[in-house]
């Protein structure tokens, strides 16, 4: 069982480093300058490929030639893809740092901060490796409680079965929150400076005004115009103009 | 009625309360300078206007991309206005923030946002240009009233009488290109001053500067100047940045002073005395790598670790501490370092004030490959103004070992929350494969197929075997209708059909089933077949079946043999002898020569054991 534990972890993190490694090279980065690398990686990422590294360099790019805005949703982009992309993540809180005066959340405690580390360093794709390994898991105890000896007693292997099923439905029911995040991200970005914040669509009050590169939950949309929440629970209206979306809208033909 | 008017006499306080707690507040911020060169500092200026004093805290400062934060001065003042008649007064407080800036550009600079009283202050944004040369425009300097010191004096005397002059004193008089030279502005004055306002503020060729102090009250001290008894008091301080040797003038600053006159106010425009910094140019042999560094620095460096594991990053921080022209240098390059992403410097500064303090210099360092690698010193060289000659800083070279990621590195970020905060660099990819979500591939459901196949088969041995242990009977019953169905499919179809040519079909099924069962030879005949089993099989279930195949050969032959009832118990017989051999059990036919299906019990003779089910 010890052996077979063993294992099974060491297919997993192996299966997850190929992964990690497939797409490194050992070439040393080229002099390109930045201009000259996002006019390389942008078209790659406008004909929709869709990769968490390609969206960090842009995002980099994009810091680099003062265009915090589209860093951030990019920086998102890459997070939407891989969770656990370390890098991405903080380089927004760098530059959200820049910017004390923006908008922050409120400091959470110590053990939830550490379990959304947790949440996070557990992308989809390391979700489904973990899953499917308590698939197999579950599905070798069940083998073993099925073919125990029936003069035996089961408490051994039913607990092992029920252990296992607990991590696998926890596993399986985040893989399926997780699924849905990303398809379904209410993240966007401000993309201009002093986005104002209004009270209500179109003719409203402004409220608030928000700098380049602020992260906002969209709640709904109608009209041309967005209701977000802002990390400090601040609700409002504002244009859709201003933002730009971590998951964009599907044209209408596309849909 | 009495009760009605006390009511109405009781809210009037409170009215009256609430109108006189009720502030009129007014903010308003601005940019010193919409354009501004990199030698120069930006100044955001926030003010509140309200008419009754304020007491509040300063807001926070703005962050704003591409400019480090420096420091912040606040001033207050108030204004009496007599106009129709009636008097007003308003109070002022202003904070002026100041910031270095990084990089040429337009930029956008967020607005203020504070509350006051639970109610929230929100000013627009603002926009600077930051230009690469000094620009020889006359500055826009704001406009900031002081409050005069009311003496104990201050009645009784020609108010008018006297003079006042603002000097400049420079604290080093001669200094190296590049040096900071602090300036000093001083009103001095014998005459009872009420307010003064800096109104303008000219500059010259060959220097840059910035504000060093901005005192918010004037601060009067007695002072002998030429003879003469004065009171000086500091207006503000500068640091001049040199750009050029030679001897330079420095900047005049215009002040409106203002005194009480008999009947009115009288107002006199003062100008700084000319003064001149003499400026020498650095000695030649600049040494490589030199950044324009001048001053007195103690310069050391440090890495983050030692030993990394392959995706952690490494950071080198240089630290130089000491007096110099701060905003005048950047961060020196990393050496170039194969196998190894190397990032922008990220530079934090903690500067008592713009010419003093400390500032860190930090470099990210991602490696791409394991191994043990030597990461060399930087070096930093500046111009030591305390000796006069160039001096070189030359870190120690790391040695680093990084190492393959294992199961504890892949955790090791969950609670690393406080590192330096840098900006990593790009990632070194000649390739981007399209993501590819292993939730929605096929091999992942087809993983999980296979272990519910497996857990199918397996629940269906199981049950087997349950049966079996559980009700034996009713898994021999089981085990010979599957029998029957495989070994004897179609004698069974012909039963059914009842077609004579069961008989024949049971004895070639049967046949076939002993063979396959117990491995005896095809095409004996019946008594060798019996023999054959005689051994393998109880001697009775031998003999039961010598007497089944003996009745189908008879019944192929008798007149009659395909009618329904005989047929229909040699299926059951046929039926029972096979559910005799699943469970390996002898059985006699309670009747031999007759009887339906349901009417032959089963009765059994232990061979084995001597359990009667």
């Amino acid at each position: 069982m010890k052996r077979g534990l063993y294992l099974a972890l060491s297919v997993f993190l192996l299966a997850s480093l190929c992964v990690q490694l497939s797409a490194q090279t050992p070439a040393a980065q080229d002099s390109l300058s930045y201009r000259q690398q996002l006019d390389k990686l942008l078209p790659l990422a406008q004909s929709g490929t869709r990769n968490a590294d390609l969206f960090y360099n842009l995002g980099v790019c994009y810091y680099e030639l003062g265009q915090p805005g589209k860093s951030i949703l990019y920086f998102l982009r890459a997070l939407n893809i891989d969770s656990s992309h370390v890098q991405a993540r903080e380089n927004i809180a760098y530059i959200q740092s820049l910017h004390p005066s923006d908008v922050q959340a409120p400091r959470r405690p110590f053990l939830l901060q550490l379990l959304l580390n947790i949440y996070d360093f557990f992308s989809l794709n390391r979700l489904a490796l973990v899953l499917l390994i308590l698939g197999l898991f579950c599905t070798l105890s069940a083998q073993w409680l099925m073919h125990y000896p029936p003069e035996k007693e089961h408490g051994l292997p039913v607990l092992v079965l029920s252990i296992l099923l607990i991590f696998f439905l926890i596993t399986g029911g985040t893989l399926l929150l997780k699924n849905h995040r990303q398809r379904h991200n209410p993240k966007a970005v401000v993309m201009r400076e002093g986005a104002p914040v209004n009270s209500a669509p179109s003719n409203g009050k402004a409220l608030q005004y928000l700098s380049e590169g602020t992260i906002l939950q969209i709640k709904q949309s109608s009209n041309g115009w967005s209701q977000v929440i802002l990390a400090d629970g601040f609700s409002g209206w504002i244009a859709d103009a201003q933002l730009e979306r971590v998951v964009p809208l599907k044209k209408p033909a596309e849909k | 009625m009495v009760v009605n008017r006390f009511r109405l006499w009781l809210l009037v306080p409170f009215l009256l309360a609430g109108a006189l707690g009720a502030q009129a507040l007014k903010v308003s911020s601005y940019v010193a300078e919409d354009q501004i060169t990199l030698s120069d500092q930006l100044q955001v200026v926030l003010e509140i206007s309200s008419d009754s004093r304020l007491q509040i805290d300063a807001p926070p400062a703005l962050k704003i991309p591409f400019f480090s934060y420096r420091n912040m001065r606040n001033s207050s003042s108030s204004e009496m206005n007599i106009f129709n008649g009636s008097m007003s007064r308003s109070y002022t407080l202003s904070y002026t923030y100041f910031y270095n800036p990084q990089k040429k550009g337009k930029f956008s600079i967020p607005g203020f946002q504070f509350r006051i009283d639970k109610r929230l202050y929100t000013t627009p944004p603002m926009q600077v240009e930051v230009v690469d040369m000094p620009s020889s425009r006359a500055p826009q300097y704001n406009f900031n009233p002081y409050v005069d010191p009311y003496g104990a004096d201050y009645f009784g005397r020609n108010r008018s009488a006297g003079e006042s002059l603002i000097l400049c004193q420079l604290q080093t008089p001669a200094v190296f290109v590049g040096e900071p030279a602090i300036a000093s502005y001083y009103l001095y004055t014998n005459q009872m001053v009420e307010s003064f306002s800096t109104e303008m503020e000219k500059d010259y060729e060959g220097y840059g500067k910035s504000n060093f102090e901005q005192p918010a009250n004037l601060q009067y001290e007695r002072v002998t100047y030429k003879g003469e008894r004065y009171q000086r008091a500091l207006i503000k301080r500068i640091v001049l940045y040199p750009q050029v040797s030679g001897r330079l003038q420095v900047p005049t600053l215009t002040g409106m002073v203002q005194f009480s006159g008999t009947y009115s106010f009288l107002n006199k425009s003062v100008d700084s005395q000319p003064a001149w910094l003499d400026v020498r140019a650095l000695p030649g042999g600049k040494p490589a790598g030199y950044t324009g560094a001048v001053g007195n620095f103690s310069v050391s460096q440090s890495f983050s670790e030692s030993k990394i594991t392959q995706g952690d990053a490494l950071i080198c921080t240089i630290k130089i501490s000491g007096k110099g022209n701060f905003s005048q240098f950047t961060a020196p390059a990393f050496p170039s370092l194969a196998k190894f992403q190397v990032s922008e410097p990220s530079v934090q500064d903690k500067l008592a004030n713009p010419i003093e303090g400390t500032r860190l210099i930090y470099y990210t360092l991602l490696p791409q490959e394991t191994g043990d690698f030597q990461i060399p010193g930087l070096s930093f060289s500046w111009f030591n103004t305390a000796t006069g000659s160039y001096s070189s800083f030359q870190g120690q070279p790391q040695q680093l070992a990084v190492k393959p990621s294992n199961v504890l590195s892949y955790f090791s970020g969950l609670l690393q929350s406080d590192r330096p905060m840098t900006m990593n660099p790009l990632l070194a990819r000649s390739v981007y494969p399209k993501y590819r979500n292993f939730s929605a591939s096929f091999w992942f459901w087809l993983v999980f197929a296979g272990c519910l196949a497996s857990l199918a088969v397996s629940g269906w041995l199981t049950l087997e075997r349950r049966l079996r242990r559980l009700d034996p009977n009713a898994y021999a019953q089981k085990t010979a209708n599957r029998i029957l169905n495989k070994y004897l499919h179609k004698a069974t179809e012909a039963a059914a059909a009842m077609s004579p040519e069961f008989y024949t079909l049971a004895d070639s099924g049967l046949i076939d089933y002993l063979v396959k069962k117990f491995g005896v030879s095809r095409g004996l005949a019946t008594q060798e077949l019996l023999a054959e089993l005689e051994g393998k099989v109880p001697a009775p279930l031998v003999a039961q079946v010598g007497e089944f195949l003996e009745l189908c050969q008879k019944a192929r032959y008798m007149p009659g043999g395909g009618e329904a009832a005989p047929l229909m118990d040699a299926l059951a017989k046929l039926r029972q002898l096979v559910q005799a051999f699943s469970r390996n059990r002898t059985l006699t036919f309670a009747s031999k020569n007759g009887g339906g299906k349901d009417k032959s019990p089963l009765s059994v003779n232990e061979s084995n054991g001597g359990e009667k089910p």
